[in-house]
């Protein structure tokens, strides 16, 4: 069913504590810097009706430490991340992946929460949250909880979250070790990926992979082969675990063999 | 609801799910920004919310109560142009002109945190804009040109 | 344009060196400050919005059309489709460029859909938005039939000859060296990034459109015919286009819809046509398949070029891609034949788009020579050079200017060609595998019909009108400078009046023709009103010179002096006032070459060398277009600022040819499928490697009086060969089909 945007019905929080209440009375969806849902809002492809903006929200617009745990709240976008010396030490491969996100005018729109909540295959900063173990923060009125990203997706942007539910920021714990980033597209600039990879070396490593499944995943079977094996051993396991398909963007062919090699990539440069 | 565009406030009579582009256009008749796509992947209808670039065909006009805004009619006067302006002209760097004033006011983003930018510099700012005439060289010569020129006259 | 007039506070040079200096375009400052009006921009009183109702079926019939809800929403004034507007009528065959366009078949004319997104009924609304609502409550049945946007063209019928000489087929069987190979250039779409757009209002049976127009005058003959009314009360208006390349030129459905909704609505209307429409119903450059046949002797000399090939076209129109325009004169073969024939599928109808035949063509032909360079292990400029012809051996006519091997050779030493490693990814800088890659070009010059009116006012101000349009190029500066050179009147003076069906004749803007065309008729007519001017100043009551001759007196700087004489003069404008005129008026004429003189004793085109470095990185499949020359024979550059911009932004688009671009078609639905800016690529400014462009600046004398040829095209023409050699010598995978995917380097 499409809609029409004057069919649409738009109301704005002031505070999070509003916005949750609304949220508790009515489904709703929420809008923040609007870079993905105005685009399924103007082409008449999102079946919502009812939309909560919560662009004004300034307690979610933070970037802070807190008990060692980086906290990147809902509404920070990707030009904040950029500009950000908390990002800068704790989480540079979100630079990397925030510089490379659209133009300068998403980058000055678009959040992590948005980014995380529209739940996108190709979303780029989704491979730095899944490969550092980050902790999504979600409130209701009166409750809140914590929910690993790598847990958060159920499916095809489908997500944990239910409908009274926000996202209110994310936790990144302490990354010791090398942080790595690619993002592979056609176009040097606005390129919509055809592969990312992020990837974490400390002790062992942590490898996440973006646009080529319904969601972002960690190559668990890559991961202990790389701990126990050699390189090799985890290019075997990466093809077991790695099945991507063929679509207007790219073939399943590619995918599988530039994320190999990215993945070897990561694994000597990181070394 | 009230919008200040160009450092004017108007008072506009636009429904809360009106995008910024629709008020500017429709509502107030400031036509030198364009639409090209509707969908943030042109930058023709890139303005200035507080000083940073935006697609104002993805931002909501309600949630820019509280900001300033500026759009090309505000980046200099006809009997005044912006540095940028005149170094667009004299660089040449436009063609048919329907992308002209997103990219000024990309460009203006860009100088007003990066006085001294490289031209890698220039063409990331750029590069949410696209230009179809493809004058891209000679918008990275003008927006240097242009910073080179702010800078000699603060 | 009169408002860039006398307010360019940048402005030029007080005496600005008029032809071949730099001057900054004339209508600069309105278009940087957004006072530039393009066709989006009008908004009249009591204005309605409209929005087409796209077709959701690629072939098969309309069932019914239900539009009650739609017309029950807020603000919709109605609904219109095939039952309830009055007929459109198809045009007569065209006669010159007059009565073009592509898509013959008038809207609503039948119930049959032939390709999705062809427009089966249209929302009219007090704002945009309700239009847009109505439009997506409208509800059409089809009764769908198999529908066809398969990319495997085939012939609908027999290839028919467009060239031939010797015996081509008897020579490739036994030449020494053989290139037998298909190319393949895929759908692409204009996309200029203003949208089409219409704004139509009709008074006492007169319509005024405002237009997204390449060629107005045309534009006025279509809709007269179609809308079934004098050519007198149609009146179109295109002051500034956001561009065309091509896609402007004929009118569309979308304007003939809106000139027939106000018309049913009495109030003007306004449509504008949505970014994924811009793939379905305004035309682009259709897929080719070209099968390429080179026969040579060891030594290079080629013996036959076989040349034939398909384009695909839609069901009802025979849009034919004539990329065999540059393939009977560009090399010296004895034995040659080119054949064609068009393949049809459920596609929207295809237009004419930047160097149409000529950039596909030559990238197949280029190509062939690059892999004929291979075979014969010879370098791809000396390929050329032992192959360059004396004359167009097509015609047997003398080429009126050509400078190929010339291009080629500075070309050359501008890229550092003597530098090249010939063996594929012989070449490396910092982890970075090079590729280098060249290829030549070319454009047909001509000049078509125009006139011209110059007028000289008491301000001593100068006013030249034509009703031809800038899409981007400079034709506002162009005019400018012809006028200010031939009156002596500083060009801030000149006040350039176009895009207007009111004003005399001009060129449509297309072909490159515009300059060529432009340039005999505005110079007769500024001489015509110098000469008026002098004749005032020399005889009739009160002459400022009495007694003198016209030919003793000459036009400076706003001043007539006599010649040879230190006096300063008279202005122009006293010499007006002392007559007791208000303005000397002049007018001009240029004649089209087609069929004319010129055509008949000479071959006339334009030729370029195109240089590409590509870098690849194989690891991370990384493919970049790193550096590019371009050296263009195209005549006398008026303009030389302009034309440049002309040809690096042909590059940046070749760019975009030979990695990017492809509209592709869903095979379920038949619907484009990638028909946004995100997912159809365009280059952006990240993608421009620096351009070093060059102009031999050959005056061609044959063409006009000036020497000059027009630049719009050349630039893009063997851009994607010599890029998709580049990436051979990196690889070693030559790509046939464009454009280059990333993917297809894998196994590089």
């Amino acid at each position: 069913m499409k809609t029409a945007l004057s069919t649409l019905e738009m109301r704005r929080a002031t505070s999070v504590a509003e916005a949750l209440e609304i949220l508790r009375d009515e489904p709703r969806m929420p809008i923040a810097g609007a870079t993905d849902v105005y685009v399924g809002l103007n082409f008449g492809t999102l079946p919502e009706l009812r939309y909560l903006d919560i662009w004004a929200l300034d307690e979610l617009r933070t970037i802070t430490v807190n008990e060692d745990v980086l906290v990147l709240g809902a509404l920070a976008t990707y030009t904040m991340m950029v500009a950000s010396a908390l990002v800068q030490e704790r989480l540079p491969m979100m630079i990397e992946a925030a510089r490379q996100v659209g133009g300068p005018q998403i980058q000055n729109r678009g959040t992590i929460g948005g980014n995380i909540a529209n739940g996108s295959p190709a979303g780029d900063s989704l491979p730095v949250l899944a490969a550092c173990d980050a902790v999504v923060v979600l409130q209701s009125a009166g409750a809140e909880r914590r929910v690993k990203f790598t847990e958060f997706y159920t499916g095809y942007r489908k997500t944990v979250m239910r409908r009274d539910e926000l996202v209110v920021a994310v936790e990144v714990p302490r990354v010791s070790g090398r942080q790595w980033f690619r993002k592979v597209g056609t176009r040097a600039a606005q390129a919509i990926s055809k592969v990312v990879v992020a990837g974490v070396r400390g002790e062992g490593a942590r490898i996440a992979v973006g646009s080529i499944a319904p969601t972002v995943i960690r190559l668990t079977a890559t991961e202990r082969a790389l701990a126990t094996g050699s390189l090799d051993e985890a290019m075997v396991a990466l093809r077991g675990e790695v099945n991507p398909i063929d679509d207007i963007r790219s073939t399943a062919d590619y995918r599988k063999r530039v994320t190999e090699n990215l993945v070897r990539r990561f694994w000597t440069e990181t070394a | 609801m009230r919008l200040t565009i160009n450092g004017v406030p108007r008072d506009v009579p636009a429904g809360d799910h009106e995008t910024l582009l629709a008020v500017i256009r429709e509502r107030l008749q400031l036509t030198g920004t364009k639409e090209g796509c509707a969908r943030g992947e042109c930058g023709a209808c890139t303005v200035l919310i507080d000083g940073r670039a935006a697609y104002s065909c993805l931002t909501l006009a309600a949630g820019c109560a509280d900001s300033a805004v500026t759009t090309i009619e505000g980046l200099g006067r006809a009997d005044a142009l912006h540095p940028l302006q005149q170094a667009f002209i004299e660089q040449d760097a436009l063609q048919c002109g329907f992308c002209t004033p997103g990219q000024l006011l990309a460009a203006a983003a860009l100088i007003a945190r990066t006085p001294r930018p490289s031209e890698d510099d220039v063409r990331v700012a750029l590069s949410g804009n696209l230009c179809r005439c493809g004058t891209y060289p000679k918008l990275v010569r003008a927006v240097m040109q242009a910073a080179e020129m702010m800078r000699a006259e603060p | 344009m009169s408002a860039a007039r006398g307010s360019n506070p940048v402005g030029a040079p007080e005496t600005p060196k008029v032809l071949g200096g730099k001057l900054p375009r004339i209508d600069g400052p309105l278009k940087v400050t957004g006072r530039a009006v393009y066709t989006s921009d009008i908004a009249l009183p009591g204005m309605l919005f409209a929005i087409p109702v796209r077709s959701t079926i690629a072939r098969g019939r309309i069932v019914s059309i239900d539009a009650n809800a739609a017309r029950k929403l807020p603000g919709v004034k109605a609904v219109y489709h095939r039952g309830n507007i009055k007929a459109f009528f198809r045009t007569a065959p065209p006669k010159g460029f007059s009565g073009l366009i592509d898509e013959k078949r008038p809207p609503f004319e039948d119930d049959e859909v032939r390709y999705y997104g062809q427009y089966v009924a249209v929302a009219v609304a007090q704002t945009m938005e309700q239009a847009k609502a109505a439009a997506d409550a409208v509800r059409v049945q089809y009764a769908a039939a198999a529908h066809n946007v398969g990319k495997q063209l085939g012939a609908d019928k027999p290839m028919k000859v467009e060239s031939e000489r010797g015996d081509a087929d008897k020579a490739f069987a036994s030449a020494p060296v053989k290139v037998d190979q298909v190319y393949i250039t895929p759908t692409e779409v204009h996309n200029p990034i203003e949208l089409h757009a219409t704004v139509a209002s009709w008074e006492k049976g007169h319509v005024t459109l405002y237009e997204t127009s390449q060629a107005i005058l045309n534009h006025q003959d279509v809709l007269h015919q179609m809308l079934g009314v004098p050519v007198e009360n149609v009146r179109v208006i295109t002051h500034f286009l956001g561009s065309g390349f091509g896609g402007k030129l004929w009118p569309w459905t979308h304007s003939i819809l809106a000139a027939g909704v106000a018309r049913e609505v009495g109030a003007p209307v306004k449509l504008v046509v949505s970014r994924q429409s811009m793939f379905e119903a305004v035309g682009h450059r259709p897929r080719t398949q070209q099968h390429f046949r080179l026969g040579a002797t060891p030594e290079g000399k080629l013996v036959s070029l076989s040349h034939e090939y398909l384009n695909q076209t839609s069901e009802l129109d025979d849009y034919k891609e004539d990329c065999g325009e540059a393939t009977p004169f560009m090399y010296s073969v004895p034995n040659l034949r080119v054949a064609s024939a068009l393949s049809r599928g459920n596609i929207g109808t295809p237009t004419a788009m930047r160097g149409p035949g000529a950039v596909p063509g030559l990238f197949a032909m280029e190509s062939a020579m690059d892999e004929l360079a291979i075979a014969l292990k010879m370098d791809p400029i000396e390929l050329r050079k032992r192959n360059e012809p004396t004359q167009d051996e097509s015609n047997k006519l003398p080429f009126s200017s050509r400078h190929l091997l010339e291009c080629m050779q500075v070309g050359a030493e501008k890229f550092g060609w003597a530098q090249r490693d010939p063996a594929v990814g012989a070449m490396k800088r910092d982890g970075l595998t090079i590729g280098w890659g060249v290829a030549a070009c070319s454009w047909g010059a001509m000049r078509s019909d125009a006139q011209a009116s110059v007028e000289i006012t008491r301000e001593g101000t100068a006013i030249v009108k034509t009703a031809t349009q800038d899409v981007g190029t400079g034709t506002y500066t162009v005019l400018a400078i012809i006028v200010a050179e031939a009156t002596g009147i500083a060009i801030d003076r000149v006040d350039v009046q176009l895009g207007d069906t009111r004003l005399p004749m001009g060129p449509i803007s297309g072909g490159s023709w515009v300059t060529a065309s432009v340039i005999p008729a505005v110079s007769n007519a500024a001489r015509d009103a110098v000469k008026a001017l002098l004749g005032m100043a020399t005889s009739g009551p009160n002459p400022a010179f009495k007694g003198a001759k016209p030919e003793d007196l000459q036009l400076v700087d706003g001043r007539v002096k006599r010649k040879g004489e230190a006096s300063s003069g008279v202005a122009l404008g006293d010499v007006l006032a002392r007559a007791n005129v208000r303005s000397a008026i002049g007018h001009g004429k240029s004649a089209t070459t087609m069929g004319g003189a010129e055509s008949r004793k000479y071959s006339l085109h334009s030729y370029g060398a195109q240089f590409a470095e590509v870098t690849w990185h194989p690891q991370t499949a990384r493919l970049r277009v790193s550096r590019f020359t371009s050296v263009i024979d195209a005549g006398r550059m008026l303009n030389p600022k302009p034309a440049r911009n002309q040809i690096e932004g042909a590059v940046v688009m070749g760019i975009g040819m030979a990695l990017l671009e492809e509209s592709r078609y869903d095979q379920r639905y038949g619907a484009p499928i990638n028909s946004n800016l995100a997912d159809y690529m365009v280059s952006t400014n990240a993608d421009a490697p620096p351009i070093d462009v060059t102009f031999l600046d050959y005056p061609d004398l044959v063409l006009n009086e000036m020497g000059a040829r027009g630049v719009g095209e050349i630039g893009l023409a063997g851009t994607a060969a010599a890029i998709t050699a580049a990436v051979y010598h990196a690889t070693g995978v030559r790509v046939r089909e464009l454009p280059v995917r990333i993917e297809d380097l894998l196994g590089a």
